[in-house]
């Protein structure tokens, strides 16, 4: 169990990996447009109104191929007997866990919330301190822990897969993996910039 | 039990070399100093994988199956064999 959550490819090939990874997908884009989930960003999620299931299904579509092939080109680099199909699978996978994150906006609790938090830090008087709610404070607390817990086990399926793909070994390897997140979120968010 | 064939010295971890070499049947016995084949000096387990790999007529897609792994998996077990393997061929003399 402890293998096929944190490192499935290791021990499953391919295709069942593709198809559970296209499902998890395009079911996961769905729930994420049901709870207003924007994925604008390879690391990136934000609730905003309207949300539709073409726009979360687009945004996980541009993170999957960005993914893919940004990581791709460094595991030619790498490794020239690396395989582009392996990076496609390891980025649908990784990608699994962050889309449980928009269960947290069930009625639009973290959206209304945060746009509260905001107009409070908006209203204020220069100088006083906004008055905060407990309870608010700290559901928008326990989402941002929960979120970095998900964003570390995306990040480390991601590596994982990574690591399988090209048979990286050592520190070096871990840099350039982060280098290459760094460049996948950057040109992503130039792509969400120019579409939207 | 089958019993394992050491390839380097449980005291030292030096590389292990035969001096004797016996027939079974007429007790003969032939002493030297020979050099272990250069694939009696990687672990038991990656003898067997090479093995597997030559009866799957090398195929990793095969082997992939037969292990339960992922290809990819398999195809970096057999590319640290080979660089182990190069490791250990003697240097050519220049």
């Amino acid at each position: 169990m402890k293998k096929i959550l944190f490192n499935p490819f290791e021990q499953f090939s391919e295709r069942p990996l593709i198809l559970f990874g296209i499902a998890a997908t395009i079911v996961l884009s769905m729930t994420g447009a049901f709870f207003n989930a924007r994925f604008d960003g390879v690391l990136d999620l934000h609730f905003s109104m309207p949300t539709f299931f073409s726009n979360t299904l687009t945004d996980n579509a541009i993170n999957i191929a960005l993914l893919s092939l940004t990581l791709f080109a460094l595991g030619k680099i790498r490794n020239n007997k690396t395989r582009f199909i392996d990076f496609f699978s390891a980025s649908l996978i990784a990608r699994i866990p962050y889309y449980f994150l928009p269960f947290f906006n069930w009625n639009n609790y973290i959206y209304n919330e945060t746009e509260k938090l905001i107009q409070q830090f908006l209203t204020v008087q220069p100088g006083a301190i906004p008055e905060f709610d407990t309870i608010q404070m700290g559901i928008l607390a326990l989402f941002a822990i929960v979120s970095l817990v998900f964003l570390a086990w995306f990040i480390y399926l991601l590596y994982q897969g990574y690591k399988v793909a090209t048979n990286a070994k050592g520190a070096v390897e871990v840099v350039l993996f982060g280098v290459t997140i760094i460049v996948a979120e950057v040109l992503s968010k130039i792509i969400f910039y120019l579409i939207n | 039990m089958k019993p394992k064939l050491p390839d380097s010295c449980p005291s030292c971890e030096s590389q292990l070399t035969v001096t004797e070499l016996s027939c079974p049947e007429c007790q003969t016995k032939v002493s030297g100093k020979y050099l272990l084949p250069l694939l009696l000096q990687i672990p038991e387990e990656e003898q067997q994988f090479i093995l597997d790999f030559f009866l799957a007529s090398g195929s990793l897609k095969e082997m992939a199956n037969q292990m339960g792994k992922s290809y990819p998996t398999v195809r970096n077990k057999l590319d640290d064999i080979i660089e182990k393997i190069k490791k250990l061929q003697p240097k050519p003399a220049l």
